[in-house]
């Protein structure tokens, strides 16, 4: 008999608590005007800004550019070279 | 399968080889030797592989950004590119994905040991993390190409005075200026280091690849150039002034 009232009691534990979390997430949880959820869908949707060039076009416009001041464009990337790293 | 033309034509000649034979040029040989450090970066498998982790990793954070009908909206248009940012970005993940250069790592760990290496980050940065070189190297290959084609638009020809000097100064020197840091002499990796870092940080520990942050530090690191060069332009420019003032301040 005590277990049934154990288990009665421990039952409307657990339903108040889910009730109470349930009451906080939808009343006052959120410290946005949005809860997780409805946040992510709002980001999905948004339009974020588009690029209207691929690498190629990217980088052939940059050689040509360079061509255009008698200068011609190879990537050296760095090495820690002591001249730059004191260039200010 | 074939990779996509412009890997093959742009990418790879333009700016993922020259950054593997830089780093290549550079690398200790003692430790090359030892830890039997070899390029794939003439293996057709791994040209394959890599150019379709790009390409994947390209068009996923297309679909996130324009939806998922980007890719079908954007054939036979100008339109739903990434920016060169999230694009340096991508290759940069791409490297880390399927790296150029493989060796005994076991090797190398007991060779930085033996060599009291392991705490020499400008040594580290060019041989055991020599991978993670060559993922920033490439990134900042694309912002490098990528600032100069937008010093070419005549906006921008507009915005910032002598434009034709910052682009013969990216030319001659071939790539974009790291940030100095007059403030942290001692015991303090410089930009370029710390980028390397923080990719072998984060890849070696399996924490997720934050193309947006990294996308933004491109951004930065482009603006930092212009920024830099206008102030020295303008630096030199008072200066002449002075000169020239000067003279008539003695003769009074």
């Amino acid at each position: 008999m005590i277990f049934l009232y154990l288990l009665i009691a421990i039952m409307i534990l657990v339903a108040i608590v889910g009730l109470v979390n349930f009451l906080i997430k939808k009343y006052g949880g959120s410290r946005t005007a949005y809860s997780d959820n409805d946040c992510a869908h709002m980001i999905e949707k948004l339009c974020f800004n588009n690029h209207s060039k691929t690498i190629k076009k990217c980088i052939n416009d940059a050689e040509k550019v360079a061509e255009n001041h008698g200068v011609v464009l190879n990537y050296l990337p760095y090495n820690g070279e002591k001249a730059e790293d004191d260039s200010l | 399968m074939t990779h996509s033309k412009h890997f093959e034509d742009t990418l790879l000649p333009k700016i993922i080889r020259p950054s593997v034979s830089n780093a290549l040029a550079n690398v200790d040989e003692e430790f090359s030797d030892a830890v039997g450090l070899k390029s794939r970066i003439d293996d057709e498998h791994y040209i394959l592989e890599l150019s379709q982790i790009y390409e994947e990793k390209r068009d996923w954070l297309r679909r996130i950004y324009f939806g998922e009908d980007a890719i079908k909206r954007s054939v036979g248009k100008e339109d739903f590119w990434l920016d060169m940012h999230k694009i340096a970005a991508v290759l940069c993940r791409s490297i880390l994905a399927c790296k150029p250069i493989s060796f005994n790592y076991k090797v190398a760990c007991d060779y930085l040991e033996k060599h009291d290496k392991s705490k020499d980050i400008n040594w580290l940065s060019k041989n055991f993390l020599i991978n993670y070189k060559i993922a920033v190297d490439v990134a900042m290959g694309i912002c490098f190409y990528d600032l100069i084609d937008r010093l070419g638009d005549d906006e921008n020809k507009k915005k910032i005075e002598n434009v034709d000097g910052l682009i013969k100064k990216l030319s001659n020197s071939g790539r974009l200026d790291y940030y100095s840091s007059p403030t942290f002499k001692q015991n303090h990796s410089n930009f370029y280091i710390s980028l390397i870092e923080m990719l072998a940080t984060n890849d070696t520990h399996n924490r997720n690849f934050d193309y947006l942050s990294f996308a933004t530090i491109c951004f930065q690191l482009q603006n930092h150039n212009v920024l830099e060069y206008k102030y020295n332009f303008m630096l030199n420019k008072n200066l002449e002034l002075e000169k020239k003032a000067s003279p008539k301040k003695s003769k009074k």
